[in-house]
């Protein structure tokens, strides 16, 4: 019986499980059918989206493409005004740095080889600053009423510009110098003739320069004392070729500063409200490097070995450069002894002046390093004091005063030396047609000269045992010593005592 | 203290050596170092300078 009701359950189950299956199938194809129509409709519905995502991005791209356009044209608009902004800028300072120069040829050869710009604030603070009242009231007058009228460049060189381009010096331009072009000679003069009526300059007066002291250059060296309300100050203005004379017509170049033959940049500073035109720093460094040289060929010393010759002048003029902003104060000597050599056009002085100051600097460099220092020496002996904290200043202040010291005191050493010298010679070849008695009087007066140069000689001899070889700023004030010593003590009394031989042979005649 | 000695730009020579070169070398040949040393003994009133200077003079 169980078995039958089993059997029955389990024929019901499968019976049953058969519906249940048909059921299921049915209810799946449902779904299928569901979801094959959620598919389709759905994908439609992406298709639909993707399709307005795609016509969106599309559209958005073409929006973006007109923007990026926009935006390219706005770039090159602006682009373009702001070069037009740049160059008008431009021009108005050009115009502006030339303004005080109305009759200036600006498409002339000479101006493009010419740039004028504003001086640095700091350039025009130190001007006003370090340049003195009378001074700058010497510039501003002559300047504004004859300078700045010309046609072709024109700039202060010397103190005036060099004073401007170094941090530390105490140096006090007493005179004014000027460079500027033969063509504008003419019209500079009858204006300063004209002032010269008016009481505001005089004595003035023009000379042509010789090169080397020999013949004439060219150029024209315009002198005057100009009037200031404390008394007057000395002009010099040397008109020289420019690019026309030079490049046209095959002239030499007559000046030490070729302005408007060589490429310049000259520096507008304000003084007492009119413009001026200053050399920049370059070129004070190649005036006094030139300078150097200058000083080295001036003699003409045939048959002498040691050509080179440094005067007082020179001695300056090599602490000037090593003094400038841009160089470094301590090593600076082997710098120029490079640039001299450097020098445009290259020259037999220059090779002359720098084999000089290089045996001089050997020399210099031989000597003990150690004790007190020729600088520091001579700031004692002259009682002078540098008051500032700082070292640097100290050091270039104290450098610049001992180098003035032994500046005019060799310079008036050696004109003494060769007054005397001079009167001497002569007293002796007088006595040697005369009497006894005058070779006696001369030699007596060979004897009295001696002691003075043995006074000098010793002088000098305290002076180089100051040396300290390692403080190089004695270098500046060491380097007179030799020539003071080869080209005139030492040939003065050579002759000196071959005429006190002659002397004494006459008197045992 | 202001020592200025204006004199940085002047474009004509300074001062110019006495006795030229040449000369020097002319009076060294007329005068022999003897000569010299005794000359500059008497005149100074020292041997030692005057050996010192015609060291000097006459190195070559």
């Amino acid at each position: 019986m169980d078995i039958e009701k089993n059997q029955d359950n389990k024929n019901e189950f499968i019976k049953s499980s058969e519906i249940n299956q048909e059921i299921l199938e049915l209810k799946n194809k449902e779904k299928k059918a569901n979801i094959k129509k959620g598919y389709s409709q759905n994908k439609e519905l992406i298709k639909g989206l993707a399709q307005k995502a795609f016509e969106l991005s599309n559209q958005k791209e073409t929006e973006l493409d007109i923007i990026q356009k926009k935006v390219k044209v706005l770039d090159k608009q602006d682009q373009e005004l702001s070069t037009e902004t740049e160059n008008k800028i431009e021009q108005e300072i050009k115009e502006s740095n030339i303004d005080h120069l109305p009759n200036y040829q600006v498409e002339s050869e000479e101006a493009k080889l010419t740039e004028i710009i504003s001086a640095s604030e700091n350039i025009q603070e130190r001007f006003e600053e370090k340049i003195s009242p009378d001074m700058k009231e010497a510039i501003a007058l002559v300047c504004g009423r004859v300078f700045n009228k010309g046609t072709k460049p024109y700039e202060l060189i010397g103190s005036n510009s060099y004073i401007a381009h170094t941090e530390y010096s105490e140096k006090i331009s007493e005179d004014l110098d000027i460079i500027f072009s033969l063509k504008d000679l003419d019209m500079n003069l009858a204006e300063l003739k004209t002032m010269q009526e008016e009481g505001l300059i005089k004595d003035l007066s023009t000379e042509e320069l010789r090169k080397f002291g020999q013949e004439k250059n060219g150029c024209i060296k315009v002198s005057c004392l100009i009037k200031t309300t404390n008394g007057w100050k000395e002009m010099e203005a040397f008109a020289q070729n420019m690019h026309d004379e030079v490049v046209n017509q095959g002239k030499d170049t007559n000046g030490l500063i070729n302005l408007g033959v060589d490429k310049h940049r000259v520096e507008v500073v304000v003084v007492n409200g009119v413009k001026v035109n200053i050399a920049n720093e370059k070129t004070v460094e190649e005036l006094y490097l030139k300078n150097i040289v200058n000083e080295f060929a001036l003699y003409d010393l045939n048959g002498w070995e040691k050509k080179g010759s440094v005067s007082a002048k020179a001695l300056q003029r090599i602490f000037n450069v090593i003094n400038l902003d841009s160089q470094r104060f301590e090593d600076s000597i082997n710098q120029i002894i490079e640039n001299i050599k450097n020098i445009d056009p290259p020259t037999p002085e220059a090779e002359i002046a720098q084999k000089s100051l290089r045996n001089l600097w050997t020399q210099f460099k031989a000597l003990p390093a150690e004790g007190t220092g020729l600088v520091k020496y001579l700031m004692t002996e002259n009682n002078i004091n540098i008051e500032t904290n700082d070292n640097r200043e100290r050091k270039v202040l104290s450098t610049e005063a001992a180098v003035d010291i032994i500046t005019i005191e060799t310079k008036k050493d050696m004109q003494d030396m060769s007054d005397r010298y001079q009167d001497l010679e002569k007293k002796c070849q007088e006595a040697l047609l005369n009497s006894p008695e005058k070779s006696q009087e001369a030699i007596e007066a060979i004897d009295a000269e001696i002691k003075l140069l043995s006074i000098t000689g010793l002088k000098y001899k305290n002076y180089l045992n100051q040396v300290n070889s390692a403080d190089k700023n004695d270098f500046c004030v060491y380097a007179a010593m030799p020539q003071l010593r080869n080209h005139f003590i030492l040939p003065i009394i050579t002759r000196l005592m071959k005429n006190r031989k002659d002397l004494k042979d006459k008197i045992k005649q | 203290m202001n020592l200025n000695s204006n004199n940085d730009v002047a474009m004509e020579p300074n001062t110019t050596p006495p006795i030229s070169p040449g000369d020097h070398e002319e009076n060294k040949k007329q005068l022999s170092r003897e000569e010299f040393v005794a000359q500059y003994t008497e005149a100074s009133g020292s041997k030692k300078d005057a050996e010192m200077l015609a060291n000097e003079i006459y190195k070559d």
